[in-house]
């Protein structure tokens, strides 16, 4: 005999309007995601470049003043010099994220999808009072989260101790001058978080198994930045897309877009207007992924 | 009271033949069998009704709530338990109970406390923690049983619910649905292959086929007050048909007798007839048109009608184009009738 002689108990507690319907998965999706091994230390590698940086923001060495002092046309005000001895070191930290990050990306996100289709679980979510658009907002929203803590709250983090050197008298003055480098570390985020996330969904969606997700998903961040790399030197037939084809380069043209410099990498990087078209269409193609799978899934067997 | 309605409800896919046609259907409180072969439109029908399809023609109501326009509270209300392994990846019970509780808009705390009595309920106290990938089947049919318990709804969809359960596991399923509808008043929508298991919960059943609703009544009405007679009978068959439609009685053949047995003892053919709407007085009618054609009745027992019985006549009849549906599937000719 089963326990449930013991009778059932009505809900009496109500159903919670407030806040959005996917807030659970993205919830649970975090949770799920910080306690893996590969996220934590990705993290604690991230946290060592954070620090790595902030110790070269401490003692920058007076000739990479000088360098950068000269670079600015000789101009050589202290305030200048700061502000582009910051801008020098954020830069450096957002060039050596941007490799890792698809990492991140790929790790937290690669099964988010796929072991909902291999486990049948899909059904389950869509039974409940949430529509596709709920459940790929809440799948989204999971990877784009853990870039956001993962690599903006550093970045902010090193902007504020960046400002935080600075003699009191001076660092109100100098914060206002940062708000270039914020927007710029906020478009990198958004990109990223969007892009980075929708591209990880997407193959996790065609793939319908983690561990292919994984291996397709690295391989077509990686091998992007391979094309763009073999055809920087070229002018094939469509050139430009090409080059954009590496969604790592694609976000740091965002960056550099919004510090309103030009991005420095071997040969021609991808046009402004290439990468956000790559980008875009990155995402879109995500969310038409996970949406028509959600749009057509079948409930029973 | 009725919990679903459909009217003359159509779904198509594509260009193919469509998966539901012009299916008018009301399903009463209590427990309802839902039954039909693969493709019948089942799938199909529930899909509609939770929302999941929404480009139908016809009309579908569930709990009073239009099925188009209030999706999302009709699955706040309704709970639905797949048939398949449906399992939220690497979650324990009380995990996986808790967190759909959740995407259904209970708080965490409350549906944490919710999913540990649910699980309580349905028996799985013990394996509370262990991951939903280690259950055995029959802890994966209470667990999902829990899932979808868990929002306490009004309406619960069982597709397959004792699929792959062993028979004590099977019959102490039984009686919990039994329980939940009758001590609970939930009402339950039982779409199953077996047969005898609907029989012994539900109150009502629906057979489609080919998108198409054969049959429906209430499993009472199997059980012998059918007024349908066999009878066992030893001489003229002609004459004993003739005679007994004089007397108002419709007769049609019964199942072949077995090889050998087509004979009495003393040479007599045998042969066996099933009387259809012969009513209460139909035994002394039978006698005295069995006296007035000198046929020796051997046996004469009234009908009581298993559920796969009349499945598989409305099958049959819809497949061989006679008709048969509503209640009057009960009075088709009773050749496999115990």
């Amino acid at each position: 005999m089963t326990l449930y002689t013991r009778g059932y108990r009505r809900y009496d507690h109500g159903f919670s309007s407030k806040g959005v319907r996917f807030g659970p998965i993205l919830a649970q999706g975090y949770r799920d995601a910080v306690r893996g091994k590969a996220f934590r230390r990705l993290n604690a590698f991230f946290l060592l470049i954070l620090v790595v940086h902030c110790a070269w923001l401490y003692l920058t060495p007076d000739w990479m003043i000088k360098q950068i002092a000269r670079q600015s046309h000789g101009t050589g005000a202290s305030a200048i010099t700061s502000a582009l001895s910051m801008r020098f070191v954020v830069t450096s930290f957002v060039n050596a994220l941007t490799g890792l990050l698809p990492l991140l990306v790929v790790f937290v996100g690669g099964g988010l999808v796929a072991e909902d289709l291999r486990t049948r679980a899909l059904a389950l979510y869509l039974v409940r009072p949430l529509t596709p658009v709920d459940y790929w907002l809440g799948k989204l929203t999971i990877p784009a989260t853990v870039v956001v803590v993962s690599f903006l709250a550093p970045a902010l983090t090193l902007v504020l101790f960046g400002i935080l050197l600075k003699p009191s008298s001076e660092m109100l003055a100098f914060a206002s001058e940062q708000g270039p480098i914020v927007v710029a570390l906020l478009a990198y985020t958004a990109v990223v978080a969007l892009a980075f996330s929708s591209l990880v969904l997407l193959v996790s969606t065609a793939t319908a198994r983690r561990i292919p997700a994984l291996i397709l998903g690295a391989a077509v961040f990686y091998g992007g930045e391979m094309v763009r790399a073999t055809v920087a030197h070229t002018n094939p037939p469509g050139a430009e897309f090409w080059r954009a084809t590496s969604l790592m380069s694609d976000a740091r043209v965002v960056f550099h877009a919004c510090l309103d410099e030009t991005i420095l990498l071997e040969g021609h990087p991808p046009s402004l207007r290439a990468a956000l078209f790559v980008l875009g269409g990155v995402t879109a193609l995500g969310a038409f992924a996970v949406l028509r799978r959600a749009r057509t899934v079948e409930i029973t067997s | 009271m009725s919990v679903v309605q459909v009217a003359r409800l159509t779904k198509s896919y594509g260009r193919r033949p469509p998966a539901l046609t012009e299916v008018t259907l009301e399903i009463q409180e209590g427990v309802t069998g839902l039954l039909g072969p693969n493709g019948a439109g089942k799938s199909t029908l529930l899909q509609c009704v939770l929302g999941l399809l929404r480009d139908f023609t016809g009309d579908a109501t569930v709990l009073g709530l239009d099925a188009r326009r209030d999706r999302l509270e009709i699955r706040r209300r309704v709970g639905y338990m797949p048939e398949s392994d449906s399992l939220l990846p690497k979650m324990s019970g009380v995990t996986s109970v808790r967190y759909l509780g959740q995407l259904t808009g209970m708080a965490r705390r409350h549906a944490l406390r919710r999913a540990h009595e649910c699980l309580h309920y349905v028996g799985l106290t013990e394996a509370l923690y262990r991951p939903g990938e280690e259950y055995s089947t029959g802890m994966r049919q209470r667990l999902k049983l829990a899932q979808a318990l868990v929002h306490d709804p009004e309406l619960l969809f069982l597709d397959e619910p004792v699929s792959g359960m062993d028979p004590a596991g099977r019959d102490d399923f039984l009686a919990l649905i039994r329980s939940l509808a009758k001590d609970h008043h939930k009402h339950v929508v039982w779409s199953s292959h077996m047969l005898p298991d609907v029989q012994k919960v539900a109150d009502g059943v629906l057979v489609l086929d080919k998108g198409r609703l054969l049959g429906s009544f209430r499993l009472e009405d199997l059980a012998g007050a059918s007024g349908r007679w066999r009878v066992e009978a030893e001489g003229d068959e002609t004459e004993f048909d003739r005679v007994l439609a004089s007397h108002g009685l419709r007769a049609v053949a019964g199942a072949p007798a077995p090889e050998g047995a087509s004979v009495g003892g003393d040479g007599v053919p045998r042969f066996e007839r099933a009387l259809l709407r012969a009513g209460a007085d139909a035994p002394g009618a039978i006698l005295t048109a069995a006296r007035e054609a000198h046929v020796r009745v051997r046996a004469l027992t009234p009908v009581v009608e298993q559920l796969e019985d009349v499945f598989h006549r409305l099958l049959g009849e819809a497949r061989h184009g006679s008709s048969g549906s509503g209640v009057d599937a009960l009075a088709g000719p009773a050749g496999g009738a115990r």
